[in-house]
């Protein structure tokens, strides 16, 4: 057994075993940290991808970044003397749940299986390879370099970039509008009715 | 088993346990020199009474935190508090392995290296979070709180920061922003956007390390000690170990973000190179071969990391002079200045930069000493 395929097979344990930790763990922070195991692991399945750029932003902006977020957006909303931790049940869970695990196996299994490298089992089984297209000529050039990604970005997917920007930006808007919570505006309306009163009583004695 | 200790792996621990070593020294050094200057600019003397001029301070308030009773508070959430302090240390002890030191003395030469700098200072703030959080206990909750809350405030500028550099550059390996200096097609007027560049990043990563006007986290006066409350012993001791560490690795991108990296160029002459290439490290004669070739050096090299470790002694100087000039900031100054002043600042600094490169092209920093490369390049391949 080679070390890439060691290294391999280590990632993917972790991984799994932190995906389902993730989903099974009662304690919201513990969450947010599988998630991060999680996606550090995949910071090292795309090294042996040879995709460091891949890699690099999946570690600074996921791992790092965004789950920081996730990991102060959770601490807010737990006192750490809260002794009964999160559990959500939504009806019937179980069923959508598998449905969804289902339409995504076969997803996924449809994309191995038209990208051309999975129809030979003992590829897939075993060396840890990337279904490449036969458009690029070579893409790991292009995984690997931030120049290239960059350029293959803004010049042929310009649009889809964009799209995906002005998404996010709607996404923005609307989280600022659901936090706006009314109540709060009408408590900062009744501090200035409270000023002005007490502007009226200081007049008052003043007077 | 005797094919895995192969010289490149051996050399490779030899230089990880080297580095390791250095770092932990340079960690006890520098409590005992921040405290002696933080002295002199108060008009004091700081600790002078262990060993010739208080050298061996360090020394004693290592053996003492050591032996210090250790207590863990009962509803601590014990995995992640065992965690926290060692995400921390290992996080700001990976990042030096990044950052090259002298002309090839490095750790490892990653092509992508400013993204795991920014990366990993982020996986030492999660230590510090997850210390507040585990510790379940009010004082340490607030701060981690404020940690989290001002580290993601100002990793945002100081990654923009770096993207002055990489923009005039055009890459994103640490090596080129020293050598940018020495390019042929260098333009100094590159420089009306790098002096404002270092100064913010000076600023943001003051924040990010939690030093002084920015250290809320562990704000005394308001929640006690902040996230490391609880902590004791040696386990407290690794939380100023990384912050320590961090700071220094700060530095080091400020050495070769302005000041022109491990090189001492004075445009006519290089002086490093008057050192010459020859051999520093184990004789042949050992015959330790290429197991040795962790331990040595050319003398080249040497010079370089000589010259480095000059001007990271005067910007961790600077530092620590930051700290016995500017009072704390108040909780909200802080995060006005954060999101109001600084991230637009760079924002500017980002577009001046765009159109200072698309008008004077970019900087190729190892454009200028291929020839003196591919001269070392040869004595390297011939030593092997």
């Amino acid at each position: 057994m080679d070390g890439q395929l060691l290294a391999w097979w280590m990632l993917a344990i972790v991984g799994s075993l932190s995906a389902v930790m993730m989903v099974l763990s009662r304690n919201p922070v513990h969450s947010v940290l599988y998630l991060v195991a999680n996606f550090l692991t995949l910071v090292g399945i795309y090294f042996l991808l040879s995709a460091p750029m891949m890699a690099v932003v999946q570690f600074v902006v996921y791992a790092g970044a965004i789950m920081i977020l996730f990991l102060f957006v959770v601490m807010f909303f737990m006192s750490p003397e809260a002794r009964r931790w999160l559990r959500p049940e939504i009806k019937s869970q179980w069923v959508f749940g598998t449905l969804l695990t289902v339409m995504l196996l076969t997803v996924v299994y449809i994309a191995l299986s038209t990208a051309g490298r999975v129809a030979d089992p003992d590829i897939v089984m075993g060396t840890p390879t990337i279904a490449t297209s036969d458009r690029t000529a070579d893409p790991r050039q292009e995984l690997g370099h931030p120049a290239g990604l960059g350029t293959r970005m803004f010049s042929y997917h310009a649009l889809p970039f964009e799209i995906a920007g002005l998404l996010l930006l709607a996404a923005l808007l609307g989280a600022v509008l659901v936090a706006r919570d009314e109540r709060s505006e009408g408590r900062t309306h009744l501090v200035h009715e409270f000023e002005k009163a007490e502007e009226g009583v200081a007049e008052e004695v003043r007077a | 088993m005797a094919e895995i200790f192969t010289p490149e792996i051996v050399n490779l621990l030899v230089r990880g346990g080297l580095l390791i070593f250095v770092l932990l020294t340079t960690f006890a050094y520098l409590t005992y020199t921040e405290r002696r200057v933080l002295s002199f600019f108060q008009w004091r003397l700081g600790p002078n009474r262990v060993g010739p001029l208080g050298l061996l301070q360090p020394l004693a308030d290592g053996v003492k935190t050591a032996l210090k009773q250790e207590m863990v508070p009962r509803k601590a959430d014990k995995v992640l508090y065992f965690l926290a302090p060692t995400l921390t240390l290992s996080a700001s002890f990976t990042t030096f392995a990044l950052i090259p030191v002298g002309e090839r003395v490095q750790m490892s030469s990653v092509p992508v290296a400013i993204l795991f700098f920014l990366g990993l200072s982020s996986m030492a703030a999660y230590g510090l979070i997850l210390a507040g959080w585990s510790s379940q206990s009010k004082y340490p909750f607030l701060g981690s709180l404020r940690t989290c809350a001002q580290v993601i405030s100002y990793e945002l500028a100081l990654g923009l920061c770096l993207l002055v550099p990489i923009l005039i550059t055009g890459s994103l390996n640490i090596n080129d922003f020293g050598n940018m200096y020495r390019a042929e097609n260098w333009n100094w007027i590159y420089l009306i956007v790098l002096l404002p560049t270092t100064v913010l990043f000076l600023i943001s990563s003051l924040a990010e390390t939690g030093r002084t006007p920015f250290d809320l986290p562990e704000c005394e006066a308001e929640i006690v000690a902040g996230y490391h409350t609880e902590y004791s012993s040696m386990k407290y001791a690794m939380f100023p170990m990384g912050e320590y560490i961090a700071m220094v690795a700060m530095s080091a991108m400020v050495v070769h973000m302005l000041l022109g990296g491990y090189h001492l160029d004075l445009g006519f002459v290089d002086l490093t190179y008057w050192a010459g290439d020859w051999k520093l490290g184990p004789p042949e004669s050992w015959g330790w071969g290429a197991y040795g070739d962790a331990l040595s050096l050319t003398a080249h090299g040497f010079a370089t990391t000589m010259t480095f470790i000059v001007k990271l002694c005067a910007l961790i100087f600077t530092f620590m002079w930051i700290r016995a000039t500017f009072p704390r900031l108040r909780y909200d100054q802080l995060m006005r200045f954060g999101w109001k002043w600084l991230l637009p600042a760079t924002l500017v600094l980002i577009f001046v930069t765009a159109a200072l490169v698309g008008y004077f092209g970019p900087v190729h920093g190892t454009g200028a000493d291929t020839a003196a490369q591919a001269a070392m390049e040869v004595t390297l391949n011939a030593r092997h």
